[in-house]
């Protein structure tokens, strides 16, 4: 299975999903002019890891989130990616971690985070970056 | 006339000149510019070291109100140009900043519009976020590309009423402006 890279640019996160290493990077802002298109192909990219992960023996799957910002029609995709990380989960040798990095001075983004913590019913682990 | 575009000018040099204001833009508003924009504004934003908190929230704040702009005005079958246009302004005040923004949208708009933003106007902080929750849940991207959070998106971040005002434009349009005030 391959990587998925995307650069960062001014309005999309930096992503980075490895299936070998079994990690998953989001890093930037996020306010795509296409919501459906930029999100897309990392909704399949999962779809397809689902699989993969399950013949993968055990595993600890890193999911990385350092976001700066994100808009509210990303924060729909967003909850998608992180539901389908917990039913990935589901398979017995997958190990999930996800680490919500947040700015200390960013409140809301650590408000997001617990958001969908509580909404989606997976633990996260909170990382803070010192302002 | 003469006189009255004179008084105009010399209003928008003191607007200008009187320290709070952070931002100007007037015209139109299509996705490349309104990206440019936001790049430039939270440069701009991030030099306000003292209020961090607060210019986090307006850039935050911003991005839902221009994107809104250019997401509802933004339309290729509409032939009138002027509905591509808007207007808005980024100030900074010993309180915080305060975010304004203008467009002309259709007379038909204008309730619809309003009935939203009474609604999340009525709503406190706790309603805030059980009603966003509940739109996340079911929301499904609309062919403008919203997930129709946007209001309740920037009501949530400033911790602030919208402030709102509809004037009458032409025969079919109007003018609609809304402002958002984030407190430091």
């Amino acid at each position: 299975m391959e990587v998925l890279s995307l650069e960062l640019t001014d309005n999309t996160p930096k992503v980075i999903l490895d299936p070998n290493n079994h990690t998953l990077e989001f890093e930037g802002d996020s306010r795509p002019e296409d919501v459906q298109k930029f999100f897309q192909p990392i909704m399949s990219w999962l779809e397809e890891y689902e699989s993969f992960s399950k013949s993968a023996g055990d595993v600890n799957l890193d999911a990385n989130f350092k976001l700066e910002y994100f808009n509210s029609s990303s924060a729909k995709y967003i909850m998608d990616i992180i539901l389908k990380l917990g039913s990935i989960a589901e398979a017995g040798n997958v190990t999930l971690n996800i680490n919500w990095h947040y700015d200390e001075m960013d409140e809301d983004m650590l408000d997001a985070g617990e958001e969908f913590e509580d909404m989606l019913d997976v633990e996260f682990n909170f990382v803070v970056i010192p302002d | 006339m003469a006189t009255m575009e004179a008084q105009s000018i010399l209003d928008i040099f003191n607007l200008m000149n009187d320290g709070r204001v952070i931002y100007v833009f007037n015209g139109e508003f299509n996705y490349k510019l309104v990206n440019t924009l936001l790049t430039d504004i939270k440069k701009e934003l991030s030099l306000y070291r003292e209020k961090k908190k607060a210019a986090k929230k307006t850039y935050k704040v911003l991005v839902e109100c221009l994107e809104n702009i250019h997401r509802h005005t933004n339309k290729p079958t509409v032939v009138d140009e002027h509905l591509n246009e808007g207007v808005f302004t980024l100030l900074q005040n010993n309180n915080g900043f305060s975010v304004l923004v203008g467009n002309v949208i259709k007379s038909d708009d204008v309730e619809p519009i309003k009935e939203r933003i009474l609604e999340v106007n009525q709503m406190n902080a706790d309603d805030l976020k059980l009603r966003y929750r509940e739109m996340i849940k079911g929301a499904t991207i609309s062919d403008k590309g919203g997930a129709g959070l946007g209001l309740i998106d920037m009501a949530m971040k400033s911790g602030s009423k919208l402030i709102y005002n509809f004037d009458k434009h032409t025969n079919e349009k109007h003018f609609f402006t809304l402002r958002v005030d984030i407190l430091a």
